[in-house]
Order: C-alpha cells, then sequence, then structure tokens
C-alpha cells in the first residue's frame, strides 16, 4: 500500500507532497487522531519554510484515500539524515481554544442555556469559537439529536473546547463526533458513530493474536466534584452489588467547572456505570496480509 | 486497510488464555493503531470495546 502526505499552508495553499517514512498512526473515538513519520533532511521541503508545527495543515492518504487531516505539531530530530514530523487531526485544534472571554467585557461571551438540544449547544459554541479572527473554520449542520442538556460558561473558563463537548458527549445519553478530513465537517451522532460490518476477525485467520488487559474495576462509590473552592458541589454513586463481589473501592472524579447540580448529577450516573465497568480490553492484532 | 473505522462493530473469535474465556461476540472499535514499514507493510492492531466477565 502506498501512502503519502500532502502539506498545505493555514490558507490551504499546496506546499508539496512527502513520502512518508515508517508511518505510525491512532485513530480514536472522539479524540484527536496522530500521525508520526520520519522525513529525509535531503527532501527539498525539509526546512522550516515548508513545513513547520502549527502552521503547515497536512493531509494523509493510503491508495488515494484521505485517512487523516490536521495540523503538523512537532518536528524534531538531530544532525542526522532523517527527523521527525508529528502531526494531530483538526480535534487537536479544539484542545488549544478556549471558550471566548474579554476581561474588559467579561459578559459578552457568556452562555447560559437550559434543556436546550445538545447538538444546538455544541454548534452554538463552535459558532462563537470560531466567529474569532484567525480560527479555524468549521461546518456543520447537524440538525437536533433529540437530547437536551443544560450548559452554562463562566466568564474566564479555561477548559478547552474539546473538553466542553466531550463532557457533553459522554453524559448519558451519549453521543460520538468527528471532525471529517477534507470536508472539515464537524459532525455528530447520536446515539454512536459507525456501523455493523459483517467481518468477522478470527484468531488464526486473519488475526494473529488477541491480547487482553484486566485491570479489575476503577471504584464501587464514586464521588463526582464539581465547582467550587471551600463548599464544592460533589454527588455521590454507589453500586452496592459491585460492593458484595469485590469490596468497596472509592473512586473520584473532578469536573472542577461545573456548577449545575443537575448537569453534574448526570456525569455522576455516567462515571458510576464507566467505574464499576469490569475492563478486559481487547487489542487485536490484525494478520499482516489483511492490512 | 480492511475498511473499518472507529465506531464499526465487528465479530471477532478466538480464544483468550485467560480463565476459560472464548471470545465469539461483536466488539465495537474504539481505537485503531497502525504503522506501515519501507516496504510498504501495514500493521493494524485493533482496540475494541470491553469482554463482560
Amino acid at each position: 500500500m502506498s501512502s503519502r502526505i500532502e502539506l498545505s499552508t493555514i490558507d490551504g495553499e499546496r506546499v508539496g507532497q512527502v513520502i512518508p517514512l515508517d508511518p505510525s498512526f491512532t485513530f480514536t473515538i472522539n479524540e484527536p487522531s496522530t500521525i508520526t513519520f520520519d522525513m529525509s533532511d535531503s527532501h527539498r521541503l525539509a526546512n522550516i519554510q515548508y513545513i513547520e508545527p502549527y502552521a503547515t495543515d497536512f493531509a494523509f492518504y493510503v491508495q488515494n484515500t484521505c485517512l487523516m487531516e490536521g495540523m503538523i505539531t512537532a518536528v524534531g530530530g538531530e544532525d542526522e539524515s532523517n527527523f521527525q514530523v508529528a502531526g494531530s487531526s483538526w480535534e487537536h485544534y479544539l484542545e488549544r481554544r478556549h471558550y471566548p472571554f474579554i476581561p474588559t467585557n467579561p459578559t459578552l461571551y457568556r452562555y447560559a442555556v437550559v434543556a436546550r438540544d445538545v447538538f444546538t449547544i455544541v454548534q452554538d459554541v463552535l459558532t462563537t469559537v470560531q466567529s474569532l479572527p484567525y480560527s479555524l473554520q468549521l461546518n456543520f449542520n447537524n440538525g437536533t439529536s433529540g437530547i437536551t442538556r443544560n450548559l452554562r460558561i463562566e466568564p474566564g473558563d479555561t477548559e478547552s473546547v474539546l473538553e466542553i463537548i466531550g463532557q457533553l458527549s459522554e453524559q448519558k445519553p451519549a453521543f460520538d463526533f468527528e471532525i471529517v478530513p477534507l470536508t472539515r465537517e464537524f459532525k455528530m451522532y447520536a446515539p454512536q458513530k459507525g456501523a455493523f460490518k459483517d467481518m468477522r476477525l478470527v484468531k488464526k485467520k486473519n488475526v494473529s493474536h488477541i491480547r487482553f488487559d484486566d485491570e479489575g474495576l476503577e471504584g464501587n462509590s464514586v464521588l463526582t466534584l464539581g465547582a467550587g473552592t471551600s463548599s464544592k458541589l460533589m454527588k455521590l454513586k454507589e453500586s452496592l452489588s459491585s460492593m458484595a463481589k469485590y469490596r468497596r473501592h472509592d473512586h473520584s472524579v473532578e469536573y472542577g467547572e461545573v456548577i449545575d447540580p443537575n448537569y453534574l448529577n448526570s456525569l455522576a450516573t455516567g462515571e458510576l456505570d464507566k467505574a464499576t465497568m469490569k475492563d478486559l480490553g481487547l487489542i487485536v492484532s490484525i494478520t499482516p496480509k489483511y492490512g | 486497510m480492511l475498511g473499518l473505522k472507529v465506531g464499526d462493530t465487528v465479530n471477532i473469535q478466538g480464544d483468550i488464555d485467560y480463565t476459560t474465556l472464548t471470545v465469539d461476540d461483536t466488539f465495537r472499535i474504539t481505537q485503531i493503531e497502525g504503522s506501515m514499514s519501507r516496504q510498504n507493510n501495514f500493521s493494524v492492531e485493533l482496540t475494541v470495546g470491553n469482554a463482560n466477565v
């Protein structure tokens, strides 16, 4: 399989193409995807004029399909023949943005909604965030989800936009999201992204091995903490059936910016579900010829 | 690469050397890690949702 990296400026002007050496990549649901690769220092684009973290965008193609698009995030190396390049998908940009706040006009961007459709909330936040000059522009047209949420963003909130969206997406009922490569569409999926693929991955056939990781439960008495200093907003949720089998295990989760008790209660329910789940994570290695 | 994306659900079958667990169920892919050698060979690992034990 052949792969290539197309480089461009942040204004979309094409810089050129690189054949990545030893590329490694990771796609993770609802999180930024990442790629690292080597590049020969004799390549004509091996110059800060052409490839510079956060000044250069990339698109990673495998056999003419764009699998990932985003920003170059790091370039490094020594005085040798190759240097290393790292990139991250557009979701990473939302890790580098806060909800806007102007100290001289602290209520200008204030945001507080009750029982609003969660897709609309996310689009409200993105619309405001990308209204500031020099912002990455995303497209979205998600309609409504049928899921309502409350959200209040306090002036000076320093959570990243991705954290705000991530917290909204993790509450029950949950939803998934992604930024589609090339179209830069911020797409949301309720209840979840993906399709059932009529494909059997069978050990000793198209699977070389299946690894498991059993790290047990995280906890079954879960304290979820919200905003506050001297007096914190908090919710305690417990599972007695889990305690009967595994003993009592305390666990806590911080949601330091959350000031809405109903929102915190919803988060706490989700956290108890996650913490009591008996994890046996599986990692399936595909036999190379099927890769 | 197999035509799979994160979020997709696939059937996985095989023994796991841990108690008597044999997996034969559908799992949701939560992460795909891949690498490519200079000979253009792909190696792909799928992290999937938890097996219930």
